[in-house]
């Protein structure tokens, strides 16, 4: 994968202010598919710089590149009608249909009918809309949420390479946010946009990009992986701005997987108890994992249900709700674990087959790391 | 009319359920009967223009000659007021049989519009009683003395509002009394004004269908749609007596309610110089309609562009704002001298008085303000979220204007033109003392001339042309508000 965005010395200064730079040598790449979370204290210039790269704001100096094209040298109309562009306020048409609101630019690219019919159908289905029910209808009939995805499917509408996002779920209630950022992040792995996401949320910028691009007074602060931000803050407002929580954060980007001890000691449902027994006292373990032929997670056994006369260990199996893919974050993970009686988590993958587990200890190694 | 159905069996349902009785399919939405499926006082608005429409080119339609060997038909009276060389009380009786129709239809639509913001159940009891009051209680008084009147009044009230109580009452049957109540009001009026006996056993004896088939014609399209609403609405006994009632009252109530109007001194005036108000009413619209358009085409291009320019913004408010507290008289005095030269032309081309150029231009002058800061206002007020979107999509000036301010703010440009143009109806009465004719005509010739019916005639018609107008831009206005701006959140 290529470079797709890049910017080179970008700078930014407003007529009138001629002493503040609002964006100053602003210089990062990013690589075909990524998004990268424009985030920075409010008046930072992380949308001054955003609106530069569809020249809605005039360059003052440097470079912005479009797939090795200077945006300067191409046709105003033409560069914004290949950027997806979705705003804070989403700014939906409330005299157009949702259709229309969508096809709007397939339309000024003066694509024919039959293909903005089918395009805006896909978009509605892509964002979790029913297509009949919705492309007659007013944005003023939408609920919040809905009208946002309405506008990302706007701005996706004529399969620009690249999509410009000013705050895009700003004005949604905590609850239906994260809803939609986790959808867009489904759509997000469908489509491969190479996105350029401003927010002022730190949270969400460590959520959603694979590059954060941390701004103060117009200055580039750090351009990172979260995880790299996280535990390597390049200076004291870096650490500050990420907050005293950090720590905490990564166990959202972390996943299980990478946290996980390996194959755990299990049983099979159909062995006799004694050998549950003796693997008990062997391994001095409070509990034992119980599996079927497959591997599949049945529950687990203790002294106690030993005691108790059975022909297998599966008639004396508790079931257990502690366990999880490997697939989730350590965030859940450790909610898990506080959760349920075991005192660990039993790590499966998608068909239920015992992966691992995880324990305090394991996730505390790898957050010191 | 509205007569709720269901979506999928096309039978009659009650608006509220929530299943279908006949088919038992779940009802999530209700449909209503198509045979008028409008606004049902816009049915009756249409009913109303057709009926007038096609009764002004009728022979034995209210309003034609009917004492004279051969039948003729208001329209056919129009052309040749003159020659027919008839007093004034016939010309007199001929405009008063003529307004009948249109003076009810007028009376029928503000009803309607009281209709709209009530429940069916509501109204059909308010204008019955109405019907009443104007009609029968008049005549209880004349024919019984004070006394009885007030207690035969009350009597007749108090049966009126325990018949509602106790009867549940469906609003089918007040749609059905209302087109029934129309028609027969016209037709009583009709008849009264006949001359009963001699026209039925007189004149209708005479007659032959090829000196009469627009008489027939005309009630024979009354018949059908009669029958239509008959077939349709009126499903039990109560609801023809209902309908008795209403005819019964209107034929007592057009004596106490109608022919006074008539015997007045701006009616007579009215009556006298018919073709004449005619003539300045259309002199009248013309002046504003030109005047109008002009101002549309400039105010409306002026306002988008200052928009634009904050500068140019003040200026052209400001000037806009002294523009309008010039005395209009003043301003048309100033004007004459100017353009009498144009006006010589204009003259020449279109018969109209002499200070028609500088009235129009007058009138586009002043409506500049209402316009120009309406459209201003409007364009500002457009969410800058909307044209933000738009124009980081990559829209051009142009097509942002096309698809979006103007769209968006259009009902509010269509405001001002309304203000425009009912103050400019108003301001064209000025225009008739520098010789531009309309209906100022009247007002100022009854001034000087001490005619308190010229004024007052004048007065009303100008009034009425206002409402008219008014009427209809709303009408425009809503037609080009954009579908989306309608919706309430």
């Amino acid at each position: 994968m290529g470079i797709m965005l890049s910017l080179q010395e970008v700078t930014k200064i407003y007529p009138g202010a001629e002493h503040i730079k609002a964006v100053d040598s602003l210089s990062f790449d990013l690589e075909e598919g990524e998004i990268c979370t424009m985030v920075g204290p409010s008046g930072c210039g992380k949308t001054t710089a955003m609106k530069m790269i569809n020249r809605l704001i005039p360059i003052t100096s440097g470079k912005i590149l479009i797939d090795d094209q200077n945006v300067n040298r191409l046709d105003t109309i033409e560069l914004r009608r290949s950027i997806g562009y979705v705003i804070q306020n989403i700014g939906l048409f409330p005299n157009m249909t949702i259709a229309e609101n969508i096809a709007t630019i397939p339309k000024l690219k003066g694509w024919d009918h039959d293909r903005i019919a089918e395009k805006v159908e896909s978009l509605l289905e892509i964002v979790n809309l029913p297509p009949k029910e919705f492309m007659g209808r007013y944005p003023r009939e939408l609920s919040g949420g809905q009208q946002q995805r309405i506008g990302v499917a706007r701005g996706m509408a004529a399969d620009p390479p690249i999509m410009l996002m000013d705050e895009p779920f700003g004005a949604i209630d905590p609850i239906n946010r994260e809803h939609l950022q986790d959808e867009f992040l489904k759509i997000q792995a469908k489509v491969k946009k190479t996105i350029v996401f401003v927010t002022h949320d730190i949270d969400e910028a460590i959520k959603m990009g694979d590059k954060i691009c941390l701004l103060r007074d117009g200055k580039l602060v750090q351009f990172a992986s979260p995880e790299e931000l996280l535990t390597e803050p390049a200076n004291g407002f870096v650490r500050d701005f990420v907050g005293g929580d950090r720590t905490l954060k990564r166990l959202n980007l972390l996943k299980i997987k990478s946290a996980m001890k390996p194959d755990p000691p299990v049983i099979m449902q159909n062995e006799p108890p004694e050998k549950a027994k003796s693997m008990l006292r062997e391994l001095k373990l409070e509990h034992l994992i119980v599996v079927d032929n497959e591997k599949r997670l049945i529950g687990y056994v203790d002294q106690e249900a030993l005691t108790k006369k059975a022909d297998e260990v599966g008639d004396v199996t508790q079931s257990t709700d502690a366990f999880l893919p490997a697939s989730s974050s350590l965030k859940d993970g450790l909610s898990e674990i506080f959760t349920h009686e075991l005192g660990y988590l039993i790590v499966v993958d998608e068909d239920r087959k015992v992966l691992g587990t995880l324990r305090e200890e394991e996730i505390k190694n790898i957050l010191r790391k | 009319m509205e007569i709720a159905i269901c979506p999928h069996c096309k039978k009659e349902i009650s608006e509220d359920v929530k299943f279908c009785p006949h088919c038992s399919s779940a009802v999530t939405s209700v449909s209503y009967t198509n045979i008028f499926s409008w606004r049902w006082s816009d049915k009756i608005f249409l009913f109303t223009v057709i009926l007038i429409f096609i009764g002004f080119f009728q022979p034995w339609f209210p309003g034609s000659i009917l004492y004279q060997e051969k039948p003729l038909s208001a329209f056919q009276m129009l052309l040749n007021v003159n020659s027919l060389e008839i007093d004034f009380l016939e010309s007199y009786n001929i405009l008063r049989m003529a307004l009948i129709v249109p003076i009810f239809a007028i009376l029928i639509y503000l009803l309607a519009y009281l209709r709209t913001g009530m429940e069916k159940s509501e109204f059909l009891p308010i204008f019955l009683f109405i019907i009443v009051c104007i009609s029968i209680f008049p005549f209880l008084f004349k024919v019984t003395g004070l006394f009885f009147g007030i207690v035969l009044s009350l009597i007749f009230l108090a049966g009126i509002i325990f018949y509602f109580k106790s009867a549940s009452r469906k609003g089918r049957l007040g749609y059905a009394s209302y087109f029934l109540i129309l028609f027969f009001i016209c037709l009583s009026g009709f008849i009264y004004q006949l001359d009963l006996a001699q026209t039925v056993y007189l004149k209708f004896e005479t007659l032959n269908f090829s000196e009469t088939y627009g008489f027939w014609v005309t009630w024979l399209i009354f018949g059908i749609l009669i029958l239509v609403i008959v077939l349709n609405f009126m499903k039990t006994a109560e609801d023809f007596w209902l309908m008795l009632s209403g005819v019964i009252f209107s034929i007592v109530g057009y004596q106490t309610f109608i022919n006074p109007l008539f015997l007045s001194g701006p009616f007579a005036f009215f009556a006298d110089n018919f073709r004449m108000v005619g003539i300045q009413t259309a002199t009248h619209i013309k002046i504003v309609a030109i005047a109008l358009v002009i101002a549309i085409f400039t105010g409306v291009p002026i306002g988008v562009y200052i928009t634009r320019n904050k500068t140019a913004a003040d200026i052209v408010l400001y000037l806009a704002s002294i523009m309008i507290t010039i005395p209009s008289i003043a301003l048309f005095g100033f004007m004459m001298p100017i353009l009498s030269s144009i006006d010589r032309v204009w003259d020449a081309v279109n018969g109209i008085g002499i200070g028609a150029v500088p009235a129009v231009i007058a009138l586009a002058l002043y409506s500049q303000l209402p316009i120009i800061r309406n459209t201003y206002i409007a364009i500002r007020n457009v969410d800058p979220a909307t044209i933000e979107a738009g124009r980081g999509m990559g829209m051009t000036n142009f097509q942002l204007l096309k698809q979006l301010q103007l769209p968006l703010s259009a009902p509010v440009i269509m405001a001002g033109v309304r203000t425009a143009v009912v103050m400019s109806i108003a301001i064209a009465a000025i225009a008739a003392y520098i010789g531009a004719g309309g209906l100022g005509l009247f007002v100022s010739e009854g001034l000087q001339m001490a005619t308190n019916d010229s004024v007052i005639a004048g007065a009303i018609s100008m009034g009425l042309l206002a409402i008219l107008a008014d009427i209809f831009l709303g009408k425009v206005e809503d037609w080009i508000t954009p579908t989306g701006l309608k919706i309430k959140r």
